[in-house]
């Protein structure tokens, strides 16, 4: 039987994060929005790696911006959710919430 | 007017252990670092990627490494006649200094033919990685001395066995970190513009 991969909790907010940002899912957006909506300040590498594990499992895919001369001529790379990944959002997400009790949901 | 430049050794680090996504991630520093961030922030983001690269690797790693350790004690007790006559070798030298300096140039050959191994065929990689090691042991002669010098204040000869221990121990480890380094460097070139759209 083929073990399932759990979503983590920072997995899922980078995942929901990124949805919600679409098109303009960067390092820096998705850290930035998770700060403003989570209190959560996290370091950029913390998102690029977790966005690496959601790439390795198939749950977004990469998209390469163009190079800007702010960004020392290098480019952004773009995170878009691919069909299996809004699967899984909204899969972990609708379990999350049937499972909390109400008082959680107030 | 002063201008703000970000750390450049930083940016050398990230660029070359900074992983799949080093350059993504500087071009977000430098556009925060444009935008006010400090220095001393550049600085944390760029140990955060290191620490980060660092334990995945670490963890992908891993059995190769325990592999690699295993493979080394063994083979340090069967080919430990073989290298009798380098330690031979080792011990006529005038100096400590140059047999310190004979293991380092050894290193990085070793290393780089390891770390190009290890990529591919971790088991190989695990079986040439302790060979190196048990080879390298004799050389390991200052590492000896410092540590009996500084754990006992005795000769070699008279230190407790878990000092002798922690040679080779000392040995795997650097040589372990060395091929992570190494096979940080030359995989950094694959996986990023050949899997992104």
């Amino acid at each position: 039987m083929r073990r399932r991969d759990y979503l983590g909790h920072l997995e899922l907010m980078v995942l929901l994060a990124a949805w919600r940002l679409k098109p303009e899912a960067y390092g820096v957006s998705i850290a930035r929005e998770i700060e403003q909506q989570c209190g959560y300040s996290l370091a950029l590498a913390g998102i690029y790696s977790t966005l690496e594990r959601l790439q390795e499992k198939g749950l977004v895919r990469p998209i390469r911006g163009e190079p800007t001369p702010e960004r020392g001529g290098r480019a952004r790379t773009y995170f878009e959710l691919t069909p299996a990944g809004v699967r899984e959002a909204r899969s972990t997400f609708g379990a999350l919430t049937r499972l909390a009790p109400k008082a959680a949901l107030s | 007017m002063i201008l703000r430049r970000p750390p450049r050794i930083a940016q050398a680090l990230l660029r070359s252990l900074g992983g799949r996504y080093a350059e993504s991630l500087e071009g977000d520093l430098l556009e925060e670092f444009a935008a006010g961030r400090t220095r001393l922030w550049f600085w944390y983001q760029v140990t955060c990627a290191l620490y980060e690269q660092a334990w995945r690797t670490v963890r992908r790693q891993a059995m190769t490494f325990a592999a690699a350790f295993t493979f080394f004690l063994l083979a340090l007790w069967a080919i430990a006649p073989v290298t009798y006559p380098v330690m031979r070798w080792a011990r006529t030298l005038e100096s400590d200094f140059l047999v310190l300096v004979a293991w380092l140039a050894g290193v990085p050959f070793v290393l780089g033919s390891v770390a190009g191994t290890t990529q591919r065929r971790r088991f190989t990689g695990a079986i040439l990685l302790a060979g190196t090691c048990a080879y390298l042991t004799p050389l390991t002669q200052p590492f000896t001395l410092a540590a009996c010098d500084l754990c006992t204040r005795s000769q070699p000869s008279t230190a407790p066995g878990a000092v002798l221990l922690l040679t080779p121990f000392a040995s795997a480890l650097l040589i372990g970190l060395g091929a992570w380094v190494a096979a940080r460097i030359t995989g950094q070139s694959s996986g990023s513009a050949d899997e992104i759209a």
